[in-house]
């Protein structure tokens, strides 16, 4: 089978670019522009090499519709493989990337443009919940009581800290080292430094999470380019090879009909193995991991999954310091969700990237010492279904 | 206390005006949500697995059999977890901030609902007793921590609460007095079957 590679990425910074009220608008293509641009000038490609384009479906806050095929028209592009938008709430980000991997590695394209951006700053936020309780519950049956995407995984914390018996204090320091991850990131939303006594004194947003435990609002664009693993070779330029993907979705919808373990994100597991398996390793190989993870509850459950610790000692494995881009077992050195940004459509795009930054050694300030194989990780629901890649580096 | 049979009414509580995000009724739902209307939880469960199913739906989610049957839930349980949720869809504003939570009932069927009354962190893996919820527009059902020493009897969900598919389902041991009705023979059938109970 063709192996595939990313030979380029471009993005902008994460934050505030819709801009309510402004007098002139931000267009999201114009946005897109200068990233796809970027993308495709690192790789030492051209408009006509691109065979494919899969976008990250951009959600409800953008005007335009149907922006794949729109997008595909303001680019120029003449496409011979696929041109299609894809959805899988927060991992739409990550089937975007997939798609595009799984064109090449079919070998249907050659070279395949994986391209996002969302929108929402410009949209109040009580509005913005109007429509995302429809996202992330049954709409009769737990949207009605006004279920907000974050109160599921603040349940899952709520949990964590009885069942473990931890003060909250140990896993809103997860919010700490993300803010120092990101203020070595020149692409992250907040880069001001931030203590524990900030995490733990915020306005509380869904108990027992704060302001600085959960995301902020964000905007985004990022585009990846992916290629055969001959194009990137034949490139001479230093590239990033997919060794292997693993995906599990566990039929559920946010949570079970039945008593269970709701703190055990098995999907993770299941998924990040069949990764692990294809790609012929073991977790002690990888050297960084980017794991999507909106609030601190979820990255410490997310570690835990993986096995990069104990049940229960996400959170202090976290606080020792063990996560950091410096520790054992580097988590979100980008600043995750909560300090590199989180325009959940295209999170996992901006995963990749960093990924890559990392397996390239171009981290600069927050460069991880073992750089020669990455996992990233996205997820939808609350880590109902998720999809892991285990990438290489190919310096 | 009295062991709870699923067939009690659950304790009223008045809300004021309007169902914030109110719920679509379906021919099939109209069963759930007329029964939640007169006191009654009720849910779906296998006519062949005898698997639970919450919400109610229109077939076994494990052996992807429709005969369903209507059968009374419990409605004491025990508190898994909750949130306070302080910043709110619009259409909740005025209900902010408000309590969910996720409650495992004494039938071995997890739920997410309002919470009403005081809750605290202390309060997870303690009793709670299902409520109505009595809109202008309608019914919703909610949930409420009981005061200490008492339901702890009847309402928790089971220490063996690993139990992962229908050969473990306690709810085999539930007497088939529970049954209202299968869920086929039609809505009026199954009402009339539901308002003997």
């Amino acid at each position: 089978m063709t192996r595939a590679a990313i030979l380029g990425y471009g993005a902008i910074p994460i934050g505030n670019h819709q801009r309510a009220g402004a007098e002139q608008a931000v267009l999201e293509h114009e946005l897109v522009t200068g990233v796809v641009l970027d993308a495709v000038a690192m790789a030492g490609l051209a408009k006509q090499d691109i065979e494919g384009v899969v976008v990250a479906h951009p959600g409800d806050h953008t005007r335009q519709g149907y922006f794949h095929t729109f997008l595909t028209a303001h680019l120029g592009i003449q496409a011979c493989a696929t041109v299609m938008q894809v959805l899988g709430n927060g991992m739409t980000g990550g089937h975007a990337f997939d798609q595009a991997v799984l064109q090449v590695t079919s070998g249907q394209a050659q070279c395949v443009l994986s391209v996002g951006v969302h929108f929402e700053t410009a949209i109040a936020t009580a509005a913005h919940l109007d429509y995302s309780i429809r996202l992330t519950g049954d709409v009769d049956f737990q949207s009605v009581f006004g279920a907000v995407p974050i109160a599921w995984y603040a349940m899952d914390a709520q949990r964590y800290l009885h069942e473990y018996k931890l003060p909250r204090a140990t896993l809103a320091s997860i919010a700490v080292k993300n803010r120092e991850h990101a203020m070595r990131n020149p692409l992250a939303q907040f880069r001001k430094p931030l203590t524990l006594d900030e995490v733990l004194n915020a306005r509380p947003i869904v108990e027992p999470l704060g302001l600085y435990e959960v995301p902020g609002r964000a905007d985004g664009a990022v585009a990846l380019v992916i290629v055969s693993e001959a194009l990137a070779r034949a490139s001479s330029r230093p590239y990033v090879l997919v060794r292997s993907r693993g995906f599990q979705h566990e039929g559920l919808h946010q949570i079970s009909d039945r008593p269970s373990d709701s703190l055990d994100y098995q999907t993770l597991r299941t998924a990040a193995d069949r990764a692990l398996r294809g790609a012929g390793l073991n977790l002690a190989d990888i050297g960084t991991f980017q794991v999507y993870a909106p609030c601190t509850i979820v990255e410490a459950l997310g570690a835990e999954a993986l096995g990069l610790m104990k049940r229960g000692q996400g959170a202090a494995a976290a606080a020792a310091g063990e996560t950091r881009f410096d520790g054992r077992y580097p988590v979100n050195t980008c600043g995750g969700c909560l300090s590199r940004g989180h325009p959940p459509e295209v999170t996992p795009l901006y995963d990749v990237l960093e990924a890559m930054t990392q397996l390239l050694g171009r981290a600069g300030e927050r460069q991880v010492a073992r750089r020669e194989f990455a996992m990233t990780v996205s997820e939808l629901g609350k880590y109902n279904a998720a999809l892991v890649h285990v990438l290489q580096a190919m310096a | 206390m009295k062991p709870d049979n699923g067939d009690t009414k659950m304790p009223e509580i008045s809300m004021a005006g309007l169902r914030p995000f109110p719920p679509r009724v379906s021919g099939f739902t109209a069963t759930f949500w007329q029964a939640l209307g007169e006191g009654r939880l009720i849910t779906t469960r296998c006519g062949q697995c005898s698997r639970w199913s919450f919400p109610p739906r229109n077939l076994c989610r494990q052996c992807w059999n429709r005969d369903v049957d209507w059968v009374a839930l419990r409605t004491t349980g025990t508190l898994y977890s909750f949130t306070r949720v302080h910043v709110v869809p619009g259409a909740f504003r005025t209900d902010a901030p408000y309590a969910i939570g996720i409650v495992d009932l004494a039938d071995k069927v997890r739920l997410m609902c309002r919470l009403v009354g005081d809750v605290q962190v202390g309060d997870l893996d303690q009793p709670i007793e299902m409520v109505v919820l009595r809109y202008n527009d309608g019914p919703l059902f909610g949930a409420r921590v009981l005061p200490s020493g008492l339901g702890i009897q009847n309402a928790r969900a089971g220490d063996d609460s690993d139990c992962g598919g229908a050969e473990c389902d306690a709810t085999a041991e539930r007497p088939e007095s529970g049954t209202l009705s299968g869920a086929r023979p039609g809505v009026a059938e199954t009402m009339r079957k539901a308002q003997k109970l």
